[in-house]
């Protein structure tokens, strides 16, 4: 009897699933109720959305593609997302299989406190750097990394990655830079904001931060200095054309 | 940034949940309960090798996680 309980529940599916809070409005879920402050940045989350959305159907438009505009989902504590289970601690993140952004509004106090990156814009170019996963994965860019990750040691697909969050971070600024002309979305100190993020999350820094020593080699999402460069040049130029990591002569 | 009183996507999902265990989650009372029943009758080579099965396998469903 006892095997049958263990046999139906290996069936059913993986534990770890089941001890995880499921997504969504399950039943006998109670209702959230958010701490102070925490609406207004719901709220803000959505208006940045809401601008990636204008920006990218715009730029899309021009190159006589359709924009399909992806799913931010907030969350707190942890999440179901087609790529797996995830908690707060995983971070900001964008799954290709549903097409969807996750973020823990959380992470807004965490850029503040353990990146010293404070300041609404810094939160924004966070959003706008995972919609610009969504960017790749629309454009087919995600795909081919993901093709070539088989054929590639770990420290090659690393490589690999940089180049795709240096993009990623590199859209974060076209988006800045055609939101601005759109909707003069801009404060000032906005950019330096953004900047300071994209600085503090540098692969470098957090190493130093957490093991005292740097290994390039497991770089995953680039250096203080590129996140800053690419997010720049995004900013600066607002051209698409130019932000091909794959085939830049330096990162 | 300017923000306030501007459009709001509507693409925006609240997955929020309240403390403890709620939805479809398992209590901690429940998970030892569990943990308890597997382990009742001694440790043997196949509970071993379901144990590795189970909690081996992707928590994804085999899908690799998403990007950063």
């Amino acid at each position: 009897m006892e095997w049958l309980f263990w046999g139906v529940l290996f069936l059913v599916g993986n534990p770890l699933d089941i001890i995880s809070p499921s997504s969504g409005f399950s039943s006998g879920q109670s209702q959230y109720q958010p701490a102070a402050g925490e609406e207004e940045l719901f709220q803000f989350v959505k208006v940045v959305i809401a601008d990636t959305e204008d920006v990218w159907t715009k730029l899309f438009s021009q190159h006589g593609a359709t924009y399909k505009e992806p799913t931010l989902n907030v969350f707190n504590r942890s999440v179901q997302s087609a790529c797996g289970a995830a908690s707060s601690a995983t971070g900001p993140f964008y799954c290709p299989a549903d097409q969807s952004a996750y973020i823990d509004l959380g992470f807004y106090e965490d850029l503040s406190r353990r990146f010293g990156a404070p300041g609404d814009f810094a939160m924004a170019y966070v959003i706008a750097h995972e919609i610009g996963h969504h960017i790749q994965n629309l454009m087919g860019t995600s795909a081919k990394v993901q093709q070539a990750r088989s054929r590639l040691s770990e420290a090659d697909y690393n490589k690999l990655s940089v180049q795709l969050e240096l993009q990623a971070d590199f859209y974060a600024g076209v988006w800045a830079h055609h939101a601005q002309k759109m909707n003069d979305i801009l404060e000032k100190g906005d950019i330096e904001e953004a900047l300071s993020a994209a600085s503090a999350i540098g692969d470098d820094k957090i190493q130093k931060q957490t093991q005292g020593y740097v290994t390039p080699e497991s770089f995953t999402h680039g250096t203080s200095e590129q996140r800053v460069r690419w997010f720049r040049k995004g900013f600066t130029t607002g051209d698409m054309g130019q932000g091909d990591t794959f085939d830049a002569n330096s990162l | 940034m300017k923000w306030q009183g501007r459009r709001q996507s509507n693409n925006v999902r609240d997955q929020r949940q309240s403390g403890g265990s709620s939805g479809g989650g398992m209590s901690s009372g429940m998970i030892m309960s569990l943990i308890t029943l597997f382990f009742r009758g001694g440790i043997t080579k196949t509970k071993i090798l379901i144990g590795v099965v189970v909690l081996g396998s992707p928590v994804s469903g085999g899908q690799s996680f998403g990007y950063h």
